[in-house]
């Protein structure tokens, strides 16, 4: 009778992995939690994919990052560090426009208990119109996330795996850029090919943080993804600044498995007197347990400063829904340098 | 006398938690479509990557909504080979401006909508098919 109890209790042990089987984080992104007809539509509302107001084609969201930092031989300090909106409309099934705008270091909490905002910056991030003439031509116009690497187009505390981010992605490059696009995807037997061109002969919106842009700028993209699981891209971008040009170059790769995932880029910029820079990471995260993430992260930049950096970020990432994750880590230095600061950082992003 | 109890709620809990068989769907476009799609045409479709018709007509893709055994069957045949949960995919198609497709109750509002609309696209159980539709692709 006990081996009988036994498979017995292992085949309801089973079942239970069958149903549980593939479990991530609990998905909120599915269907509405709230939708209220309305005389231009029923206005719905589901978390980490925004408040679609009827039948106007306007949707408004956005993401939140809450971080703890605690440098070393510093006071620890609680900032509300984004509070970023995303505002898409869709005028037509070709024709829309989006914008992201932010507020930067919205509110600071020092160890003491102050309370302040000294930092606070109203961002236009993005502001666009894009026309989609087809899968393989589209063209955008407006103020548009630079499209070098990986992260930098991607990089929404809710989607990165770590709340610092690598120097390689925002140092070498501005941020964003205020031109035109022209952008779109092929498709071979398996998997696409996406690939933007793009220029940047505008000065970024009033408001933006007061970074040096460059005079002009011209670059391409491409990106390959050949399976589901593998993307390889490449970036160049030529900048005019101070009347001098430079050019950059880049790789970049993503590779997912169930249980792991491997990303990287190396940019390298040379051409104008003190400028010249380079650098690269390599990230890491493991699935420990199902939705906690050990990830790590080497990295190298070797800037315009003297001095080169060697970090490494050790971290865990808990995915508690599928809009939300908090992260934690420890960002070492290998070695002295003039870029980044080693302490441990904690943060709490919502997509919302 | 605990251990028969035991073996009866076993089994029951066993039972409960086993899986029924997903249903054999088939992916449907307007009769007036003759077009021919993959199971990788599908997928970049329903990613949102492919966004235009031969024609050079904008697609209109319909899900079933979340939760329903068509659409689990259908991310099960299509997305196979997809590594890492869809719901990261769209959080990142989320920020750059892209929402996921629509979704609908039913496969017979899949059906309607789909048989109503020359660049729709939708998938439903093979069961419920009809002549409004035209069969593209057989998802088994």
């Amino acid at each position: 009778m006990t081996w009988a109890l036994a498979v017995t209790l292992l085949a309801s042990m089973a079942g239970r992995a069958t149903a549980v089987e593939g479990t991530g984080p609990i998905d909120v992104g599915t269907e509405p939690i709230f939708s209220r007809p309305s005389p231009v539509g029923d206005i719905s509302y589901t978390p980490g994919r925004g408040l679609q107001v009827g039948d106007t084609g306007l949707t408004l969201g956005g993401y939140t990052d809450l971080v703890a930092t605690r440098n070393e031989g510093e006071d620890a300090q609680f900032t509300l560090q984004d509070l970023s909106f995303l505002i898409l409309l869709r005028l037509t099934e070709r024709l829309h426009v989006f914008s992201e705008l932010e507020i930067e270091d919205v509110l600071e909490v020092a160890a003491d208990g102050h309370v302040g905002n000294p930092d606070d910056r109203f961002t236009v991030e993005r502001l666009y119109l894009d026309y989609n003439g087809a899968d393989a031509f589209s063209v955008r116009g407006g103020t548009f996330l630079t499209p070098v690497g990986r992260w930098n187009p991607r990089h929404a505390a809710p989607l990165v795996w770590t709340t610092s981010r690598p120097l390689v992605t925002k140092r070498p490059f501005d941020p964003n850029a205020t031109g035109a696009m022209l952008y779109g995807s092929f498709f071979p037997d398996a998997g696409w090919v996406s690939y933007a061109l793009y220029g940047q002969f505008a000065g970024l919106p009033a408001g933006n943080p007061p970074f040096e842009p460059a005079n002009y700028a011209a670059g391409a993209r491409f990106e390959f993804t050949p399976i589901s699981n593998l993307s390889l891209g490449a970036s160049y971008r030529a900048a005019q600044k101070f009347g001098r040009w430079s050019h950059l170059g880049g790789v970049d790769g993503l590779w997912q498995w169930s249980w792991l995932e491997v990303q990287g880029e190396a940019v390298v910029e040379e051409g104008r007197p003190g400028a010249q820079q380079w650098g690269l990471y390599l990230q890491a995260a493991v699935e420990l347990v199902p939705r906690l993430y050990l990830v790590e992260r080497y990295e190298y930049y070797d800037g315009p400063k003297p001095g080169v950096a060697n970090l490494i970020a050790s971290g865990l990432l808990y995915r508690l829904l599928s809009n939300t994750v908090f992260k934690i880590e420890y960002l070492a230095q290998a070695s002295r340098s003039p870029y980044g600061v080693p302490g441990v950082k904690a943060s709490l992003a919502v997509l919302f | 006398m605990l251990a028969p109890i035991a073996l009866c709620l076993g089994l029951l809990a066993g039972l409960a938690a086993a899986e029924e068989p997903l249903p054999n769907v088939v992916v449907i476009v307007h009769p007036s479509r003759a077009t021919t799609v993959s199971r990788d045409d599908v997928q970049r479709i329903y990613l949102k990557q492919r966004r235009f018709w031969e024609d050079g007509r904008a697609i209109l893709p319909v899900n079933r909504e979340y939760g329903s055994d068509v659409r689990k069957a259908f991310e099960h045949l299509v997305f196979a080979d997809w590594k890492v949960p869809l719901s990261r995919y769209w959080n990142e198609q989320y920020f750059l401006g892209v929402l996921p497709p629509a979704t609908l109750a039913s496969d017979s509002a899949v059906r309607q909508y789909v048989a109503a609309r020359p660049d729709a696209i939708g998938y439903i159980d093979a069961r419920n098919l009809d002549d409004s539709v035209r069969v593209v692709l057989r998802l088994e």
